[in-house]
């Protein structure tokens, strides 16, 4: 029956993506063994060329790992979740930690795919290490991945991290980051114009997604490029509830040497995070924009989800960044916007809602000033907000 | 920008420098129609303190933060002494965005002990509840605004008054015609000066049009035009070169008592002294033109005395200063009635009191001449008071004996009075019999005596003053001065007795 099943769900999803190549099906929900996740892994790693990983139709339940699953190291090969029980657009199928520091998924070769996953307990969860193109989830709703009661969601890191694509993923009640990139991570997109193509990252213990050029054993590289399009940061997903993160929302930064730089991060709903909604932070942080985001209110801008420090943060030398257009920072605990300190210079705060609802008719002020220049930066911008 | 806890927009410290604030809606809905103010008390829409220079704030509306308590809060405010070098222009503060209704703050740009900053141009600052501008700092440019009026200077909006400067070395206008603020429409003063303490002064107001639209029609501002008010000390409304003036009409009609063009006094302490007012074109106000204050006891630029217009025809006026006044410049005028709407140009003095102007020009028969008088008396350089009034009479009005032996024209002339009596000889000639008053009056103005009223016959008619008053008392030595009122006009002669 098993085997029938399979074949079913093979017939009905065509490997549309042409990433069949090899398919493995995971019968069992043990850790290691014949027909397990774990030597699924391996096979397609020993299998040159593109692989799919499918799930029995009728599995559903938790894999509990007691080390790392292998990595995946072979370019092309696909995980594909939500075949298992594929009437159920939920994940149904469970990755879980058996220990401490452990990893969830761990990727390095190019174009693979995970989708369809609940990853639980992991010191992080996905992890994309050097890899490109992969993609974190899928365009459709059964393909999102959940990630949660993880120290962090979801990490991209180290040279030629690039180019990979994190669609719908769920990613919340994780301790420390929902989404992180490291040096390296490079014209990366997370998030997107679909329907289920945006993440959630909320009510996690760091930042929602955390944009980190911190220098590192790696060498001087950068986090460039991104696209963060279309996500929800601290709120539920309908985006009428709050759930924040701890810290910042979407948190931008560069303390050293390396750049954090001409970033795209727009469309966004954040909200209801216990710091910052948006920080730009350090002097290797420029050329990125912040666009269209709606920072401190519900989905509709119409009720207060206030970030607990400002709407967006930009200090310690962050310049040449764009703030806006068509942004709404309202309902923030602080300022809407503040740009703190010499070297913050030629920001553009431009084409804003700042302190009202969306329609731009009604009361939703930010706690203290609107936009807030301070401690010598200098030609910096506010154009056309209201 | 609106609706927020803290400013609209603040800029603060030392070095934060060379931003740009432009196009936002402060304080209002996206519309620009509906007051969502920011801020509490003592907050505003945008506010540059602690040391912000270099930065422009541009093209904005700043409206709606109207409280008046516990501290007034404003439009925009610079603040400090570091804060220098900021420039506001065209930004409509305390209207909507039409500039067709008031949603006013309670000041509208408010300057407190920062420097070097400008207003200008281009600025709309009306419709707010207290000052368009208060100037509580120094050097600062107030140039090419509308203050009180829509965009189009055309419908009041009135501040409390216009712009009140409690700081020194501030330009309000400038040497160009395009500098000039339009400051009209408010419900107190066009632009008042108060409260300064570290003499002097020096504000520079030039080039303004105070007291009506842009297009010409009146629109005065309430209380008046403008005022050089307590401790304010050597400032220039216009000039004396006839390069500045400044247009100052219709003002001072909610005063009860008819408020002045301009006034300078205030303080019972020899304080608003030195100011020089030249060049300008005042008219039509309620009150003086100029108003020196003369009931205080310190009388605002210590009641230099105002000149006399002794003559005035279409081809020439003639008249006579103080003689305590030296380095004296005399300005001549023309206007409906006893202001100065037209500067005509400046004086040449005959002797070291007397002077006389050759219109370029012709004044209009029974329009009036009038007089100011510019020099170095008491303490400081300053201006008098516009001078009595005297009307225009056609060129050539001086008597000649014609063909007929009759004169060709009036004249008024005065022998000189007996050394001893005091008896005078006053001729009136006429070419017509004419009805003529003739009274004599002290320099105050008191009315001595009624020399004659009636009829004089054509020809030369000698009329004898035996040096007393209408009492039959002798009157003292001194100058006095004699007015022949008639069919053609008023003409006034001095008359000095020396016993």
């Amino acid at each position: 029956m098993r085997r029938s099943g399979v074949f079913l769900v093979l017939l009905a999803l065509g490997c549309p993506d042409g990433a069949c190549g090899d398919t493995f099906v995971v019968t069992s929900l043990a850790d290691a063994g014949l027909s397990t996740l774990r030597a699924h892994i391996t096979a397609a790693n020993d299998s040159a060329g593109p692989d799919t990983i499918l799930f029995a139709n009728t599995l559903s339940g938790t894999i509990t790992l007691t080390s790392d699953l292998p990595t995946l190291s072979d370019n092309g090969t696909h995980i594909w979740g939500e075949t298992a029980v594929p009437d159920d657009p939920m994940p149904d199928i469970e990755i879980a930690a058996g220990g401490p520091g452990m990893t969830g998924m761990l990727l390095m070769g190019a174009q693979c795919m995970v989708r369809g996953l609940e990853f639980t307990g992991f010191d992080t969860a996905i992890s994309i290490l050097g890899g490109q193109s992969n993609t974190i989830g899928g365009a459709v709703q059964a393909h999102q991945n959940i990630i949660t009661g993880n120290g962090t969601g979801i990490l991209l890191y180290a040279v030629d991290c690039e180019a990979n694509i994190l669609y719908n993923n769920l990613v919340h009640g994780n301790t420390g980051d929902g989404i992180h990139l490291r040096v390296g991570a490079v014209g990366n997109i997370v998030g997107g114009s679909c329907a289920f193509c945006r993440n959630l990252s909320s009510n996690n213990g760091g930042h929602g997604i955390h944009l980190d050029a911190t220098p590192d054993p790696v060498g001087t590289i950068h986090v460039s490029r991104n696209w963060i399009h279309r996500n929800i940061v601290g709120m539920t997903l309908d985006g009428l509830t709050g759930w924040g993160n701890g810290l910042t929302g979407i948190h931008l930064q560069a303390p050293g040497s390396s750049t954090c730089d001409s970033n795209q991060v727009f469309s966004n709903l954040v909200s209801d995070n216990g710091g910052h909604g948006i920080a730009l932070i350090g002097q290797n942080v420029f050329g990125n924009a912040v666009a269209d985001c709606k920072i401190g209110t519900d989905r509709p801008g119409a009720a207060a989800f206030g970030n607990g420090f400002d709407g967006v943060h930009l200090r310690n030398g962050a310049h040449d960044n764009v703030i806006g257009p068509g942004s709404l920072v309202s309902a923030n605990q602080r300022n809407g916007v503040r740009v703190d300190g010499a070297g913050c210079d030629r920001n553009l705060v431009v084409e804003s809602t700042i302190g009202l609802d969306l329609t731009g008719t009604y009361d939703l002020g930010n706690g203290s000033s609107g936009v807030y220049f301070l401690n010598g930066c200098s030609e910096d911008t506010v154009r056309n907000a209201w | 920008m609106s609706a927020n806890g803290g400013d609209g927009i603040l800029l603060q410290d030392l070095g934060t420098d060379h931003h740009v604030v432009e196009l936002n809606r402060v304080g209002t809905d996206a519309t620009g129609r509906v007051d969502l103010d920011n801020g509490a008390a003592g907050e505003g829409g945008i506010f540059l303190d602690d040391g912000p220079q270099y930065c422009v704030v541009d093209g904005n509306l700043v409206a709606g933060h109207a409280d008046a308590v516990p501290s007034g809060r404003y439009g925009i405010r610079l603040r400090n002494d570091n804060t220098m070098y900021n420039r506001l222009s065209n930004n409509v503060v305390g209207l909507d965005v039409d500039t067709a209704a008031s949603l006013p703050n309670h000041y509208g740009v408010y300057f407190e002990n920062c420097v070097f900053d400008t207003v200008g141009p281009g600025n709309v600052i009306s419709g707010n509840t207290s000052y368009g501008i208060l100037l509580a700092g120094s050097s600062h440019f107030v140039f090419g605004n509308r203050i009180g009026t829509d965009s189009a200077g055309l419908v009041a909006f009135g501040n409390q008054s216009g712009i009140y400067i409690e700081g020194a070395y501030c330009m309000i206008g400038g040497p160009a015609i395009t500098d000039g603020n339009l400051v009209s429409g408010n419900d107190e003063w066009g632009i008042e000066m108060h409260n300064w303490t570290s003499f002097p002064s020096d504000i520079l107001v030039q080039n303004n049009v105070v007291g009506e639209t842009a297009a010409g029609g009146a629109m005065g501002n309430g209380s008046g035009g403008i005022w050089i008010g307590q401790d304010f000390q050597f400032n220039e409304i216009g000039d004396l070169s006839g390069a500045t003036g400044n247009r100052i009409a219709n003002n001072g009609y909610t005063s009860p008592s008819g408020g002045p063009g301009i006034l300078v006094g205030e303080d019972d302490w020899p304080c608003e002294l030195g100011n020089i007012i030249g060049s300008n074109s005042i008219t039509a106000n309620a009150g003086k033109g100029i108003e020196l204050s003369l009931a205080l006891a310190y009388p605002g630029n210590e009641a230099i005395p105002a000149p006399y217009v002794t003559s005035a025809t279409t081809a020439a006026a003639q008249g006579t200063i103080d003689a305590a006044i030296t380095a004296a410049v005399v300005q001549v005028f023309v206007d409906p009635a006893d202001e100065g709407a037209e500067y005509m140009g400046n004086a040449s003095f005959t002797s070291a009191t007397d002077w006389e102007f050759v219109f370029t020009t012709p004044p209009v028969v029974g329009q009036y001449v009038t007089a100011t008088v510019t020099g170095t008396f008491g303490t400081a350089d300053q201006t008098s008071e516009f001078s009595t009034a005297v009307v225009v009479s056609p060129a050539g009005t001086d008597v000649a004996e014609g063909a007929t032996g009759r004169p060709e024209r009036l004249e008024l002339t005065v022998e000189a009075p007996g050394s001893s009596s005091g008896e005078t000889t006053i001729r009136f000639s006429t070419p017509v019999p004419m009805h003529v008053r003739l009274h004599l009056y002290d320099v105050t103005g008191r009315l001595v005596c009624r020399l004659r009223e009636g009829v004089l016959p054509a020809g030369t008619t000698d009329i004898q003053w035996d040096g007393r008053d209408a009492a039959g008392h002798t009157v003292a030595s001194g100058v006095y001065l004699l007015e022949a009122v008639h069919a053609e006009g008023r003409q006034v002669r001095k008359l000095t007795l020396v016993r």
